[in-house]
This record gives structure tokens, sequence and C-alpha cells, in this order.
């Protein structure tokens, strides 16, 4: 008895912080949800309109725009970001071990602020004095600016999250390969099997796991881009770069559409915690392994 | 007959030997070139901040030149900008400190007590650790108006708590698991009591993971963007958070703003640097002890 109430001690700052601004600012947005509110009309609290904020959301087509973005971003980048970090964490494990002083440099563009990657991306495409926007109207590839033409826009934002992200993969990826047992390999080496035989038949499946929890992750940020798309192209050009952190954005902050501001975020809320349960089971079985 | 088959396989081996040297050149040709790849970019950005304002627009980009410190002395002096760098390193080490100091112990009570529901709790901190700022961005907007503390430092503290609190949380959870219950048990068996074995038996076994924790929550709080845009006044906002205000549909001092992304990127970079070892293992909570 005496020891159960000794516990609440370790945790009772925690969860009081954690109500404060966590869970209760979560209650207050889904209230909001179900009302009518913005900070255009003074009233407070709004009035109370049922699932009305849920029922125009269905029929929104900016709202479907945006997870179509979300998707059509987040499907090529994280191939790409997969395929090109695997190849990456071969490397650094595979004949350069002394290569993972290298590591710290290569996270740079992932932990470097977010704000900042964004103005490498503007900077580096714009088409008059960029390095690469110059590159490619000189080579025909693109007119004009990358960022203000909605077929290119899309591919500037993939490709600088792939730069920004594939270290991150190919870090995770090293540090799986670098903890792969022994044993199988020597196995393999005795069965005789090639080369490739061994890369499909033994590393992959070994390395599988690491690939998981790094892709979940990756799918996860992807709803939550959002920095780097508001200094790149703030949504546009039109709404063609306008994934769903962007559009719940524009809808609180931007309109104080605060009541459909809030099912926007509860629905995107719903989404997060579905795959972090992925990610929770993924890791957990990891951490217990 | 015998003599025979050893010269061959002594010649392949040595030819083995040889494609694998020449794979290793090729490798560390690779890795260098990857480096290349990724500090590129970076560095063309930065180097703008040394330039003139006509040897960045210059249509033909300017390779040499002699470098200029004015673009960083007219942005962080004479515009103040100093001052946002400040405010990061307020709101960062305030969050952060708040957080270790609360979230510490309750990363050990989750490691070493029963707690009903525990599993649960977890899956929780870790939805709202990945949830997107705009989610909770709003609810705290208005709550902090209602209870005036919009525009101080205390708002973009409190809202940096909500990613670092959880964060710490998880991560130092896989310390404490890392240490086994044994050594509790031991001191314990010493005399010692709960809080004095946490104290003195086990917090200096973690150390390490803690300085670990604490600089990586200070990278993400400095990087946060929009919590600091929209909780603060223009006295207390952070350095990223102001960045991209910098940046106009025309006109935009592009030498400044790079100066200044150059400056609030420092600490970064250093932090980036004094983590090493522990990169792997906060990047990817807790799950690869790189």
């Amino acid at each position: 008895m005496r020891s159960r109430r000794y516990i609440w001690w370790w945790v009772l700052p925690s969860a009081i912080l954690f109500l404060g601004i966590i869970l209760i600012p979560f209650i207050t947005a889904l209230t909001y949800s179900f009302r009518s509110l913005s900070f255009t009309t003074s009233t407070a609290t709004g009035q109370y309109i049922g699932v009305e904020n849920y029922r125009r959301l269905v029929f929104d087509q900016d709202f479907y725009n945006s997870f179509k973005v979300t998707f059509l971003y987040m499907v090529p980048a994280i191939i790409l970001q997969g395929l090109l970090g695997l190849g990456m964490a071969l490397l650094i494990a595979g004949a350069v071990r002394r290569a993972r002083i290298l590591i710290p440099i290569m996270l740079l563009p992932t932990l470097l602020t977010p704000v900042v990657i964004g103005l490498i991306g503007v900077l580096t495409l714009n088409p008059d004095f960029g390095v690469i926007g110059q590159l490619l109207n000189r080579l025909g590839l693109v007119q004009g600016a990358v960022l203000g033409n909605s077929d290119t826009a899309l591919l500037a934002i993939i490709a600088v999250d792939t730069y920004q992200w594939t270290p991150f993969v190919a870090v995770i990826l090293t540090a799986g390969l670098l903890a792969l047992p022994k044993e199988p390999y020597e196995a393999a080496q005795v069965d005789g099997a090639s080369r490739i035989q061994t890369f499909f038949r033994v590393t992959m499946p070994l390395l599988w796991q690491y690939f998981v929890v790094a892709i979940l992750i990756r799918v996860i940020d992807a709803f939550r881009i959002f920095d780097i798309i508001w200094v790149m192209t703030r949504g546009g050009p039109g709404t063609a770069t306008e994934a769903v952190a962007v559009y719940a954005y524009r809808h609180t902050f931007r309109y104080w559409d605060l009541g459909y501001g809030s099912a926007l975020i509860m629905v995107i809320f719903v989404f997060i915690s579905i795959l972090v349960e992925y990610l929770y089971k993924a890791l957990q079985k990891w951490q217990t392994a | 007959m015998a003599n025979n088959l050893n010269i061959t396989s002594a010649a392949r081996k040595q030819a083995s030997a040889h494609s694998r040297r020449l794979l290793t050149w090729i490798s560390y040709l690779l890795t260098g070139l990857l480096v290349v790849i990724f500090l590129f970019p970076w560095l063309w950005v930065f180097s703008l901040g040394f330039k003139t304002r006509a040897e960045i627009m210059s249509p033909n980009i300017v390779w040499i030149w002699t470098p200029t410190l004015n673009n960083f002395i007219e942005v962080l002096f004479v515009k103040g900008y100093w001052r946002l760098i400040i405010n990061s390193l307020i709101v960062a080490v305030s969050a952060v400190t708040l957080c270790v100091v609360i979230g510490v112990p309750t990363a050990y009570a989750f490691s070493r007590f029963p707690i009903p529901g525990k599993e649960s709790w977890f899956y929780m901190i870790l939805t709202f650790r990945m949830a997107p700022a705009v989610v909770l961005a709003l609810p705290l907007y208005v709550i902090f108006a209602r209870i005036k503390l919009l525009g101080t430092y205390g708002a973009p503290i409190l809202a940096h708590c909500t990613f670092t609190l959880p964060f710490v949380i998880w991560l130092m959870r896989s310390f404490f698991d890392d240490v086994p219950k044994e050594i509790d048990a031991a001191a314990m068996t010493d005399g010692y009591s709960r809080a004095e074995t946490f104290f003195y038996a086990i917090l200096p076994l973690v150390k390490s993971g803690i300085v670990a924790v604490a600089l990586f929550s200070i990278i993400f709080s400095w990087n946060e963007f929009l919590y600091g845009l929209i909780l603060t006044s223009d006295a207390t906002r952070p350095v990223a958070s102001q960045i991209p205000s910098l940046i106009r549909p025309h006109g935009t001092l592009w030498g400044e703003v790079c100066a200044l992304a150059t400056t609030a990127s420092l600490p970064v970079a250093i932090l980036i640097f004094a983590l090493q070892r522990q990169l792997v293992r906060g990047l990817s909570f807790g799950a690869v002890k790189g």
C-alpha cells in the first residue's frame, strides 16, 4: 500500500504537465470540433452544431486534395529514401567501416533546422541564381521557376525531403547491418551461396525489422510535413503542395475557422494514432528482443 | 598435378585480393561523393551569407570572391536579430531543463514500477510525440490567450514541452531498461531508500544517456517552427520561426537571410558532433543501440 502511493511522486509532475499542455488542449480541440467557432464571430465558445463540421469535411474537395498531395509526396519520397538509404548503409557498413565517423556529417540535413533546409531548397532551385535551378533551366528540363510550376513544385518538395531524410534511413540501416549476427553468413558460405543470394536470403530478412521502423517513422513524419512546404511554396502554386498539416494550418491560423480546423485536426490525429500503433508494436518487439 | 592446383588457387586468391582492393577504392570514392552531395547545397547556401548582393544575384554563379561579413553585421547587430538567437536559447534550455528534471524520474518509474496501464500510457505518449504541431497549436493558442500567456516566453517553453517531455520519458526509459534491476536490489539491501538508489546508484550509470537526451531535445526545440511563430510576440520569437518571414516575394535580402540561417545552424551542427555516439539511438527512439 505504501509503495503504491510512493509511485505517484515519481510520475506526478510529468502527469500534471502532460494533462495541462497535452490532454486538456487536446480535449478542448475535440469539443471545438463540434462547434461553430471562429475568431471573427466574437462569441468565445461558439454554438454547438453536432457533427456538422465533420459532415462538411466529408464533402470538402480540398481536404481530399490535401490527402492526395500527402500520398503523392510520401510514396515516391519514401521509396527513394529506402533505396538510397539501403545503398548508403551497405556502403558505410561494408568496405568502409571507418566511415562511421562520417555519420554526423551525413546526418546534418536530417537534424538541421527544417526551415533552413527549406531555405536551401528555395535558394538552390532559384531559376535566376540558384546552382540547381540554373542547371535545370540550362538543360531544358524545367522552364522558369521549379517552385512556381504546379507540375514540378511537388517534385522539388520530394527532392528536398529525400535530401533531408535519406541519411536518417541510411544510419538506422547501418546500425542494423553492423548488428547482424555472424552465424547465418557462415552457414550461407558453407552452403556455397553467391553474394547476391546471401544478400536477398540472409541480409534482407535480418535487416527487415530495421527497415520497418525507419519506414514507419518516415510515414508518420510525412503526415507532419509542414515547415519545409511552408518555406518553399506555402502549399502552392494553387493547392499543388498543400499537404494535410498545411491545409489544417490554413483553416486554423489563416481563416480562424476554429471549429472546422479542429475537425480537420481530429481526423489527422486519428490517422497518426493508427500509424503509431504499428510503430509502437515494431519498437516493442525490438526492445524486448 | 597437386603442384599445378596450388598455383592456380594462389593466382585466384591474388585476383580476388585485387578485386577486393578495387572494390574498397570504389566504395571510398562513392562515400566521398555522398559527403560532397550532402554538404554541397548546405555550404553553397551558407556561402551566400558571405557574398555581396551583386555577387549573389549574378546570373553567372560567382565561385571565387572576397568574403564579407557585412551581412552578418547588418542582420545580427544593426537590425538586432541577435536577440532571436537568445530567444531560441532561452526557450530551448528552459523547456529541456524542465522536461529532464520531471521526465527522468518518470522514465525510471516506468522502467521499474508496476504502473497500471503502463503500455497504454506509453502508446499515448508516443502518439502525441508523433502528432503534427498543428494538432495542439490551435487549442494551446486559445488557452494561452485566455490565461494571458501569449507573447511571453512561457508560451513557447510550455508548448515545446509537448514534444520534449514525451521524448525524454520514452528515450530515458530505454536507458534505464539497460541498467540491470539487480543494481537497484543491491543498493536497497545496502539500506538505500528507493530515492537514494535512484540518485546515487542509478543516475550515475545513465549520465551519458541524460546528456544525450538533453542535447537531442535542445536540437528539436531549437528547430521548432510553428509554436514559436504563433504563440510568441516579436520580442520573444525564436530564430527558426522568424526566418521564413524574411523571405518575401520580391526584394528578399538573401545575403542577410543566409547569414542569419548560418548563425542559427551553428549551434545545431556543434550539438550533432557532440552527440556522435548517441545519434542513432536518439533518432530511432531508442530502438537501435548504435
